[in-house]
């Protein structure tokens, strides 16, 4: 699946991951997804089941490159991969093959280079597919992906930063389909999308064969005509040595194969996403109804995805760029309603407790949250428009408190003085109090844009862009140095504006104060 | 001119009604002095503030020139009126020079015409424009503020000015030496003044006439001579003998 790393992190991992050697005869082990951990505990409840020998589950492990040297090393026997994985990762193949093809160079290299076998695929192909909101599926009769060609300059498109960015993602999905320039497609993340998609903001995700959304939301799976998308069928791979000194695992674990099809493993996948079942109750219960816990069995069927990270990567000035708009546009928006905002509570100062509360609970509320509030609203949607208006809120609390502080705060002896001299309410302000507030409320700004530079990132959620792009991405393929291209810059950011701010507050404090 | 006439201010509090001011009357002529004493919470300050309206009487009628202050445009009304702070209250964020000078910005003096009047006030309030006019009052000794405060009120050259404890907050030397400054000034400028005072020797040096208040009440308003000869009460007594018996500097 999706998950790999770079090679030193990994080796760095697995050694931090593996640990002493087991006591057990056998060791499961697992990435750190739903649907290999249900796999894992599957693999490993049927050998406890039919045999005695001590299993023990290493499952959630950091990737593919953690879970191969984890399966080299000896530190566990076996685990899920899929043939899409192993080719491009493992085996760092090129282009894409057949499912046949593909299942067959990865059982003879693996055997060949590193004494690891493949066994018989569980019947699933967990691999990219693209989805279609069932009534724009209907109204525009769209069956497959080649169908999508005419209208993709009035569909609207919701795809992943992983998927918009991969070879085997959306680039390479374009020039197959030979798709128009003019589809632009809106990088989000993966769990926003579904909502999106069922609120209506968008027609289009990318997703995965097994997603166990599939199965809850409204959306049809279009076919891969031009079979663009590589075949990642999911079988175990267990450890040459494992198989001779336990003879009995390797015709226990075929009675899985063909067992599980893609809707299938769409319900497992549910029975813990959705229904809060363990990976291990969710293993059981299909292990049970598929009789496999008293007999035998065999089937047939498909795989699942993973590949290449080949993160293209959008250039570094422009990310930085992006961000350094989303954040100055929110911070502007609130200085410009927050300060008369403020300015206004001084006056009717009854108000005061009441807004400063609003704005705050507005800070309580967990940022993804907020920015998922966003996508539903008219004219808002996906992108920057909410990204900006989620940013204002945020910046609003520290901007209209310092405002209304700094003046209520002015000394009562100075502003008697200036009422009692016939200053007006409007010169009040404008001579007296706002230059002797200036510096409290330039701090609330100075906080706001520190916070907002750290929130920006969270931007990228919703196809806003900026550093959050290189950082969400990284995080999905477990690419540290991807992460840290985003991070980096965007730490240095908010450094740069506390500091610069930081003397502007000092500038703009009253001399004689 | 000013007339207060039978004027009471109550202030609404969480332990009932204060009433800080009650039915008091009193007329301080064009040129007069009157000093308001009395002791600490009996109504100086709210009555003074009412005259430029910085309160609203509940009941009651004040006057300036004739006119009910209600009736007159509050700006105008207070830049008519000249007023010093007990505690000077001094802009921190301005220059000496453009704190005393804000007002006559304000009534769009040219800049030459500010400048000159604001170095007259200086000097008549005994401070070298060139030495103090472009420093900030934190840079000013409490004395110096004072002046400073007193020069800001002059500005407009007002025809009445309220000095709320202008000298209080001073030490004697300071005290004494502002007093026969401020003697000369009066001679000088001829305003019509309220002096709010705690210091009785201070009332009988700076005042045409005397107002005692106690407990929101005017027990007692007339000359130092007249309160010298029927004092109303034990209270105007006691204050009497409280004072140095003939008043020092007069
Ligand atoms: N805004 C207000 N709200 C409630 N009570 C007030 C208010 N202002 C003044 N008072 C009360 O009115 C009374 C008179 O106050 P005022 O300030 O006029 O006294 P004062 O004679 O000037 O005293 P001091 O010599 O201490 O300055 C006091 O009891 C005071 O507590
Ligand atoms: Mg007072």
């Amino acid at each position: 699946m999706r998950s790999p790393g770079p090679a030193a992190l990994a080796a760095l991992c697995a050694m931090l991951t593996a640990g002493p050697a087991a006591a057990a005869d056998l060791v499961v082990g697992s990435k750190n997804f739903t649907e290999n951990r249900i796999l894992a505990e599957m693999m490993a409840q049927l050998i406890e089941a039919h045999t005695d020998l001590e299993v023990e589950r290493r499952t959630n492990l950091g990737g593919t490159m953690v879970v191969f040297a984890a399966l080299q090393s000896g530190d566990i026997d076996l685990y899920p991969e899929y043939t899409g994985t192993g080719w491009a990762i493992v085996l760092k193949r090129q282009g894409t093959r057949d499912a046949l093809e593909t299942y067959v160079t990865v059982a003879r290299e693996y055997q060949a280079r590193y004494g690891l076998i493949w066994l018989s695929p569980f019947g699933f192909e967990n691999s990219y597919a693209i989805a279609v909101r069932d009534d724009v599926a209907d109204r525009l009769s769209l069956r497959r992906i080649s169908d999508l060609t005419p209208h993709l300059s009035t569909l609207r498109l919701g795809l992943s930063h992983e998927f918009l960015r991969r070879e085997d993602g959306w680039p390479g999905l374009a020039r197959a389909y030979q798709f128009p320039a003019a589809a632009t497609p809106t990088g989000m993340e993966h769990g926003l999308a579904y909502e999106a998609i069922d609120s209506g903001r968008i027609d289009i995700v990318d997703t995965w064969t097994t997603d166990g959304k599939l199965a809850r939301f409204d959306v049809t799976v279009l076919e891969d005509d031009h079979q663009f998308f590589p075949p990642y069928d999911c079988a175990p791979v267990i450890r040459q040595g494992t198989l001779a000194a336990h003879p009995e695992v390797g015709p226990l674990l075929a009675r899985l194969a063909f067992k599980i099809d893609n809707r299938r493993m769409q319900r497992i996948n549910a029975l813990v996403e959705a229904e809060g079942l363990s990976f291990a109750a969710a293993a059981h219960r299909f292990l049970d109804e598929a009789g496999l816990l008293q007999a035998g069995a065999a089937a047939k069927s498909a795989p699942t995805p993973a590949a290449a990270p080949t993160p293209t990567g959008t250039p570094l000035a422009q990310l930085l760029l992006t961000h350094v708009w989303l954040t100055f546009l929110a911070l502007l928006l609130a200085a410009l309603g927050g300060i008369p905002l403020g300015l206004w509570l001084t006056r009717h100062p009854r108000f005061a407790g009441p807004v400063i509360g609003a704005t705050g609970v507005i800070q309580t509320v967990p940022s993804l949250a907020l920015l998922a509030f966003m996508i539903p609203i008219p004219g808002l949607g996906l992108g920057s428009r909410s990204a900006v208006l989620a940013l204002f809120l945020y910046a609003l609390l520290p901007i209209v408190r310092n405002t209304y502080t700094g003046v209520t705060e002015v000394d009562a002896d100075i502003v008697d003085a200036a009422r009692g001299m016939g200053l007006t309410d409007r010169q009040r302000l404008v001579l007296v109090e706002l230059p002797l507030a200036s510096r409290t409320i330039m701090a609330g700004i100075r906080t706001s844009a520190v916070i907002g530079i750290g929130i920006a990132t969270l931007a990228a959620f919703i196809g806003a862009g900026g550093l959050g792009d290189p950082i969400i991405t990284g995080l999905q393929l477990n690419d540290t140095a991807m992460v840290l291209r985003g991070a980096v810059p965007a730490a240095l950011l908010a450094v740069v504006a506390d500091v610069a701010l930081g003397l502007v507050e000092r500038r703009l404090a009253p001399p004689g104060t | 001119m000013i007339e207060l006439a039978h004027v009471t201010k109550v202030y609404p509090t969480d332990t009932g009604e204060v009433r800080a001011v009650d039915d008091v009357s009193f007329t301080v002529d064009e040129g007069e002095t009157l000093c308001l004493i009395g002791t600490s919470g009996s109504g100086k300050t709210t009555a003074m503030r009412m005259i430029n309206r910085l309160e609203e009487p509940t009941t009651g009628t004040v006057r300036t020139g004739g006119r009910p202050v209600t009736e007159q445009d509050a700006t105008m009304l207070r830049r008519s009126i000249g007023y010093v702070i007990q505690r000077g209250g001094l802009f921190p964020h301005m220059t000496v020079a453009r704190n005393i000078g804000l007002l006559c910005e304000l009534e769009g003096y040219e800049t030459a015409r500010t400048t000159s009047r604001v170095q007259e006030l200086l000097d008549l309030v005994g401070l070298p424009p060139d030495t103090y006019q472009s420093r900030y009052p934190r840079e000013l000794s409490g004395g110096q503020q004072q002046r400073v405060s007193v020069a800001r009120a002059l500005a407009l050259d007002p025809p009445i000015v309220l000095m709320d404890e202008p000298f209080g907050a001073l030490d004697p030397l300071t005290r004494r030496q502002l007093h026969r400054e401020f003697l000369s000034l009066q001679d000088i400028l001829d305003k019509t003044m309220v002096i709010v005072t705690h210091d009785m020797d201070e009332a009988f040096l700076l005042g045409d006439r005397i107002g005692v208040m106690d407990a929101g009440k005017m027990v007692q308003c007339g000359t130092a001579d007249e309160l010298r000869a029927a004092p109303a009460n034990d209270f105007v007594r006691d204050l009497l003998e409280a004072a140095t018996p003939e008043a020092p500097g007069a």
